[in-house]
């Protein structure tokens, strides 16, 4: 902390500080690895923070369309689907390993997001949302009935072949590196002019469009790009999980995490997700392992996502910015 | 040929009741464009009171829509009063309002989740398993009542919306809430009102529910997803829309389901919207928005 | 006699702006009251702070010496003062006899509404045969005839009218304006809001000038289509944005 507040004391622009932090954090978590190979007690702390760099991937993606252009998407847990059983079948079949194909899978994501973003995006607001809605029961419909990948039952996957100390590793970096892009893509696109035009269309798309924003296009390209990651988390937690099955992926849960994710955080701001993808699973880890799971955890995620969107519509950084208490740190928008 | 009669026939039946369940979707979206996603959540706990107003009273689920309907309007009303009306004048309100209602679709699962379980339940009465045969043609009993109460209700509604006085504004409201300000409409009275309407016929649909078909806790997400597709597929905010709307697709979904099997009804639903948003984003008695 | 009166009204939408910078205005029974101004002078913010539609942030609206700034719209409505908006607001997938009846909506009893709706008709037989046609089919003239109709059908003491010539053809102006000399006749107290000066005054008794939410000056209406302040609000405004129109 000392050390901190010198580093603070010496550079005189904080923005400067901000940086310094954000590396320095970022390589300790590089790092981190390290610890466990020397002193083989984190499989833990890495798998958490492997849980939690996926959920920062995912909401970070979905917050290009869903926070920035304002279109919420309960679609996603479709491209992460899509990822995993892509990498999973070629690992089944080719022995291809997933870290290889975990870009592919996010490509092809991607080329999905395309195609269905060309459909569902040419309405302006609910039906959008519905449309997603339809998309994941959809999907799980013909998954579920689609015996080459398993059916309902699922398919199973080769375990990764390294020694258990360290097998967790290369998912941590997996996902570590997928977040790092995910986050950065995200900052690109923010201030980038596509950002400034996602969010005149959140504002009023009727606007943007007689300000002369094509609209479709920047809605379907957002959709495609917040694709990609979902596409890549899922090729490398399939492989983790060593299973796949329909109701690990398939499931409104899931896409209810990804909004609530960026409610908590505040979505719409770069750091909204990964601030809320720490709390969330972090909270989750606490609370799961404490009280175990029940289905009043359904219960509590709704009434948390009322009581957001009823008093804290902005999420903390929103609320923290209103307040102008928000600190540097975490301002990146 | 007498085969694809019998399909029409079973389908306009389940169509009439898809009807009921949607009407109320469409209705609160018209009247103050809230997308109500826990309708469906809200049916199935109808279907549960229907189910458990059978086990233990011994109350025919038909009867329950008599407890149904003015229990669900009250809890619309409640609901709308202190989650909805707060939510007023903020940018993006119907967003805000899907949220919400997803929030609340949630709560209300894991709660039935929490004291039901997830086991499948049905009401069987013994109408439910019977059948009538009229020449070659055959209709489940159940199915004919469950029909039979859905058309009469949104008979009723029509009536409603279109002789009386507070019905005129509900439909006022629809088509222009300034407007409807501006000749003396109470349009947040009037909001309520449609807004415990349409939790009302949540309620009604899920006590004929109750013995159509199986239900547990998740299942709503299916339906809310069926039920919105009908909806679009009608034209947001058009009552006229839903119902044609869910009596194609009812004909339609039932059609697949005696050609590849029950397993691809739902199917039909979500490609109709996909088609639907291909060809006509705003339905087909839609207007376009913006 | 005053019927109604602004004092020191302060408003405007939402988070924005003040749109009506305390402007204090009074209306004299019985006249034709012509409100001009240019683009932005508060002059729809205006009749929608006296409708009740927007509520002023400071400052208070008085009709008959009653205050009723803060009253709900259908309770102004009740007390006799209606708006007849600038798009009409007819309801589209009505019938023009239904959009009738909802004008009647705060008035229940039945015999009355039915006496006033003929009423009504008598003045307008052109709506009378197109009484079960939807609103929304008929041409823009029939709808603003519709529209201040609906508005007659509770008996206004003060009718608001936000620009009843636009986007009508020039005869059809003539037409409704006529129509809105007869209401004054009847006693109906007019404030209409005008972008066709000329036109707007030639048929008023009274004008006011807005210019950036305040009363920029009044007087009978022959002498402010004259008065060299207008020439030089709307020529300046003009002027400064069109640089060449100045050179």
């Amino acid at each position: 902390m000392a050390l901190l507040d010198q580093t603070r004391a010496a550079t005189s622009s904080p923005l400067e500080a901000r940086s310094l932090i954000l590396a320095g954090l970022t390589v300790g978590l590089l790092l981190l690895p390290v610890v466990q190979v020397i002193t083989d007690g984190y499989n833990y702390v890495l798998h958490v923070l492997t849980v939690i760099f996926m959920y920062i991937a995912l909401a970070s993606g979905w917050n290009i369309i869903g926070g920035y252009a304002g279109y919420t998407s309960l679609g996603h847990p479709v491209f992460f689907a899509l990822g995993a059983y892509f990498s999973g079948v070629l690992l089944v079949y080719r022995g291809w390993s997933p870290f290889w194909t975990a870009p592919l899978a996010g490509l092809m994501a991607t080329l999905f997001g395309l195609v269905i973003g060309l459909i569902t995006l040419r309405t302006r607001g609910p039906a959008f949302v519905i449309s997603t809605i339809a998309l994941l029961l959809l999907a799980r419909l013909v998954l579920d009935n689609w015996e080459w990948v398993g059916g309902s039952n699922g398919l199973s996957l080769p375990m990764i072949g390294w020694p258990y100390r360290f097998y967790k590793i290369p998912f941590y970096y997996g996902m570590l590196i997928t977040a790092l892009a995910a986050v950065w893509t995200s900052y690109r696109i923010r201030h980038s002019k596509l950002g400034l035009f996602l969010r005149a269309i959140a504002m009023d798309e009727v606007k943007a469009e007689v300000a002369g924003v094509h609209t479709s296009m920047c809605k379907i390209i957002a959709f495609a790009i917040s694709a990609f990651f979902a596409g890549v988390c899922g090729a490398l937690w399939g492989y983790h999980q060593t299973y796949l099955r329909p109701t690990i992926f398939l499931t409104i849960g899931a896409a209810a995490d990804l909004v609530l994710i960026n409610l908590v955080g505040g979505r719409g701001t770069v750091a909204g997700p990964v601030l809320g993808a720490a709390l969330r699973i972090g909270l989750d880890e606490l609370v799961v392992n404490q009280l175990g799971s029940t289905e009043l955890n359904i219960t509590a995620t709704g009434l948390l996502m009322i009581l957001i969107v009823l008093f804290f519509p902005g999420g903390i950084i929103g609320a923290l910015r209103e307040r102008g208490r928000l600190p540097r740190l975490l301002d990146w928008d | 040929m007498s085969q694809g009669l019998q399909v029409l026939i079973l389908g306009l039946a389940l169509g009439g009741v898809y009807a009921l369940m949607a009407i109320g979707v469409s209705l609160t979206y018209g009247v103050m464009r809230i997308l109500n996603l826990a309708h469906a959540a809200f049916m199935v706990l109808g279907a549960y009171v229907a189910y458990w107003a059978f086990r233990i009273l011994h109350l025919d689920p038909l009867l329950s829509i008599f407890i149904n309907g003015p229990l669900f309007f009250a809890i619309g009303i409640l609901l709308y009063r202190t989650l909805f009306v707060p939510l007023a004048g903020r940018p993006r309100y119907t967003e805000a309002t899907l949220l919400l209602s997803f929030g609340l679709a949630m709560g209300v699962e894991g709660l039935m989740g929490a004291w039901w379980t997830g086991i499948y339940r049905a009401a069987n009465p013994a109408y439910a398993t019977r059948s009538l045969s009229l020449g070659s043609f055959y209709i489940p009993e159940g199915q004919m009542y469950a029909t039979g109460v859905s058309l009469g209700m949104l008979l009723a509604l029509w009536l409603f919306l279109h002789r009386t006085r507070i019905g005129r504004a509900i439909r006022a409201t629809m088509q222009n809430r300034t407007a409807a300000q501006i000749v003396g409409v109470d349009v947040e009275g009037i909001s309520a009102l449609a807004f415990g309407l349409g939790m009302a016929s949540a309620g009604i649909s899920g006590s004929l529910l109750s013995f159509l078909s199986p239900f547990f806790p998740g299942k709503h997400w299916q339906w809310i997803a069926s039920l919105l597709s009908l909806v679009v597929l009608g034209g947001m905010g058009s009552l006229i829309g839903t119902v044609v709307g869910a009596m194609v697709l009812a004909v339609t979904s039932v059609y697949v389901s005696s050609a590849l099997g029950p397993t691809w009804s739902p199917a039909t639903f979500y490609a109709a919207l996909f088609l639907v948003l291909l060809l006509r984003p705003q339905g087909l008695f839609g207007r376009k928005e913006g | 006699m005053v019927i109604l009166e602004l004092e020191k009204v302060t408003a405007g939408y939402g988070m924005g702006p003040d749109i009506l910078n305390g402007i204090s205005v009074r209306f004299e029974a019985g006249l034709i009251h012509c409100l001009i101004g240019p683009n932005g002078a508060g002059k729809s913010t205006l009749l929608r702070v006296i409708a009740g539609l927007l509520r002023p942030r400071s400052g208070r609206v008085l009709l008959d010496g009653k205050v009723i700034s803060g009253m709900r719209p259908d309770q102004i409505l009740a007390l006799g003062a209606c708006l007849i908006p600038q798009d009409r607001c007819l309801f589209p997938d009505m019938t023009v006899r239904e959009n009738l009846l909802m004008g009647a909506y705060i008035e229940r009893d039945r015999r009355q509404i039915s006496r006033r709706m003929e009423e009504v008709l008598a003045l307008f037989p052109e709506i009378q045969r197109k009484l079960d046609q939807r609103a929304g089919a008929l041409s823009g003239g029939e709808q603003q005839m519709v529209a201040i109709a609906r508005g007659l059908m509770i008996q206004p003491r003060v009718m608001m009218l936000d620009e009843p010539s636009l986007g009508l053809a020039p005869l059809v102006v003539d037409r409704i304006f006529e129509t809105i000399c007869h209401l004054k006749e009847r006693g109906i107290t007019i404030i209409i809001v005008e972008q066709n000066v000329r036109k707007g005054l030639a048929y008023a008794d009274w004008g006011y000038v807005l210019d950036m939410g305040r009363l920029s000056f009044e007087g009978p209406a022959p002498e402010v289509i004259r008065d060299p302040r207008l020439q030089e609000l709307y020529l300046g405004r003009l002027a400064l944005a069109n640089p060449e129109v100045r050179a």
